[in-house]
This record gives C-alpha cells, sequence and structure tokens, in this order.
C-alpha cells in the first residue's frame, strides 16, 4: 500500500514513479512529485521505484492569489 | 528619478510594473487578458495537490513572459511554507516565492514570526523571498535583516475589498526602511491602490478587488492606470497641505473694485 496525494492505493503492476503519474492521468511536465517528504526532480521520475509504504504528493499550480 | 528609469528592484530583478496581479478568485479564461490589462508582469500561483483527471493547466492561460510568484498558501508554519517553496521552485523553474503563512481561518492574519523564520532559510537557499506580513516596523527590519527581496504588508484583511486599514502602520514601514513596500490585500478599489502609492509604496498586488468586479480585464486596468498615477505623483511631490484656512490660487491684487 503506498498514500498518493492522501489516497491509499495498491502499487499493483506500476513500476516506478512516472508510471504513477501517467496513470493518474497527470502529465509529468505539469506536476513535481514529493515522495516521503523529497522532491523527486522530473527527470528521475522513471528511476524512482514505488515501496510499499511511500507517501507521495503530486501537486500543480491552481489559480491564487 | 526620471520616470523612464523607474523600476522595482527585486534583489536586483527589474520590473517596469508596480502593479502584482493574483490569478484566484475568476475564471481562469480571463487570466491572459487581466495581465494584459494589467500591464503586469508578475502574477501569483498557488500550489496545491493535482486533481485526479487533471484540470485546466494555469501554464497555458498565463503569458510567458511573465513571472510566475508562487504563495505558500495553506502554510502553518515556517517548515510548511519552506516545503511548499520547493516544490514551487521545482515547478516554476524561478527563485521567487510569496511567502504567506497563517494560523488564523477568521481573520487570515499572517503569523509574522513564523514569516520570519521562513523567510531566513529561504533566502539563505537563493530565493527572491516576498513575505506577505502584519505591518510591525520590528518585524519589518528582521525580515529585511532575514534577506527578504521587499515587505508586503496588509492593508486589510485578505479578500475585504476594505481599503487601507493599516494606513499609518505601512506609511512608517515606507518612511523607514529602504527595501521595496509591496502592499498587498485588502486594496478595494483603484483610488485606495492610487493611495498607497502616493505614499510612497514600491508596488501593489491586488486580486479580489479584480476577480470581484463587474468586468475583470477592465478593473485590472483600472488598477493599472491609478497605480501608475499615483507613482507619478509620488515621483512628482505631492503639494504642501494647509493646515488652516486657505491660500488663494489666484493674485490678491487687481481686483475689479475700489
Amino acid at each position: 500500500m503506498i498514500k498518493v496525494n492522501g489516497e491509499e492505493m495498491e502499487i499493483g503492476s506500476l513500476a516506478n514513479l512516472k508510471e504513477l503519474v501517467e496513470s493518474q492521468g497527470y502529465n509529468p511536465q505539469l506536476v513535481v512529485c514529493e515522495v516521503n517528504l523529497e522532491i523527486v526532480s522530473r527527470e528521475k521520475l522513471q528511476d524512482r521505484g514505488l515501496e510499499e509504504g511511500d507517501e507521495i504528493e503530486i501537486v500543480t499550480f491552481m489559480q491564487g492569489g | 528619478m526620471e520616470i523612464n528609469d523607474d523600476y522595482l528592484d527585486l534583489k536586483g530583478h527589474k520590473f517596469k510594473s508596480r502593479f502584482i496581479l493574483g490569478s484566484g478568485k475568476y475564471s481562469i479564461d480571463l487570466i491572459k487578458a487581466a495581465v494584459e490589462n494589467a500591464s503586469a508582469e508578475i502574477v501569483t500561483v498557488a500550489l496545491r495537490r493535482a486533481n485526479q483527471g487533471g484540470v485546466d493547466n494555469i501554464f497555458d492561460y498565463i503569458p510567458k513572459d511573465v513571472v510566475l510568484l508562487p504563495n505558500t498558501s495553506g502554510a502553518r508554519n515556517a517548515e510548511e511554507a519552506i516545503r511548499i517553496a520547493h516544490l514551487s521552485r521545482e515547478l516554476s523553474g524561478s527563485d521567487f516565492v510569496k511567502i504567506e503563512i497563517m494560523r488564523d481561518s477568521k481573520y487570515l492574519l499572517p503569523d509574522n514570526f513564523e514569516t520570519i523564520k521562513a523567510t531566513e532559510k529561504l533566502a539563505s537557499e537563493g530565493f527572491v523571498v516576498m513575505p506577505y506580513m502584519y505591518p510591525d516596523l520590528n518585524v519589518a527590519r528582521d525580515l529585511r535583516d532575514a534577506g527578504a527581496a521587499c515587505i508586503m504588508p496588509l492593508a486589510a484583511p485578505i479578500g475585504s475589498n476594505r481599503g487601507l486599514e493599516t494606513r499609518a502602520f505601512i506609511k512608517i514601514l515606507i518612511d523607514e526602511l529602504d527595501l521595496p513596500i509591496i502592499v498587498d490585500a485588502g486594496i478595494g478599489s483603484p483610488s485606495q491602490a492610487c493611495q498607497v502609492m502616493e505614499m510612497g509604496a514600491s508596488a501593489v498586488m491586488a486580486n479580489t478587488a479584480i476577480a470581484t468586479a463587474g468586468n475583470v480585464p477592465a478593473m485590472a486596468e483600472a488598477f493599472a492606470q491609478a497605480i501608475k498615477a499615483g507613482r507619478e505623483a509620488y515621483l512628482a511631490g505631492l503639494g504642501r497641505i494647509v493646515k488652516e484656512g486657505a491660500s488663494a490660487s489666484s493674485p490678491l491684487t487687481g481686483y475689479l473694485r475700489d
């Protein structure tokens, strides 16, 4: 089990962070990922495998003041 | 100073425009027109968890030559603000960040103490730190010493459109600090924006006043004109005030009478 943006989910067949991002419907160019409070740069998404217990945040910019 | 060499200088980054535009609370389709009408060179955005299924990509709506100013809204302490700033820098590719730290959800007043802590850390990491703060001279000096690029005192609570409730205290910051003072929050109308610029503020940041106007792009333009007029009045030097009585503007001789 991993946590993605506060929601629990199974790793299933996802091999790495890039696959997770894409499986959630996000364009990797428009989001930033943080795993267990550490930022994973865009170029490294593919290299970061998923591990049980990972807490992942996928964030982007929205309108704000 | 000549108006042509007049720039807002944030740690060596120079801007012709003195109007920082918020992008919140209005139709995303209007951002481009609002930015253009405002002649804004800096636009704020907020960092949030991505929505599943995808939402509009805000990058498509903000002109490319504009500097994105991510805020740390949602942060309740320095640690959370620093985390948001790091994520924002990764996403924007720029060092600009507006620190916004709040524990109070009724008045949304900034936590000055935590803001100083976050400013110190982020400035040491090379961020261009723009701290939103409650106008207090001691805190403003601490923020300057912590490496802030400017000071962003509130005029009134966020989103209130109530205008210059803290006027006297903002004036103290303008008089005492050799750092850009950018009045943020609460400015509700172009006349109020013009007034703080006449007082010597370096810039105005506004969002709700534009977002809640009848015509968003038209109000963005009205603000831009008011801010420009206020700046020019400040540079020209306001005329003196006569405390009592009057001072004739026409000659006091040569009347058509004996």
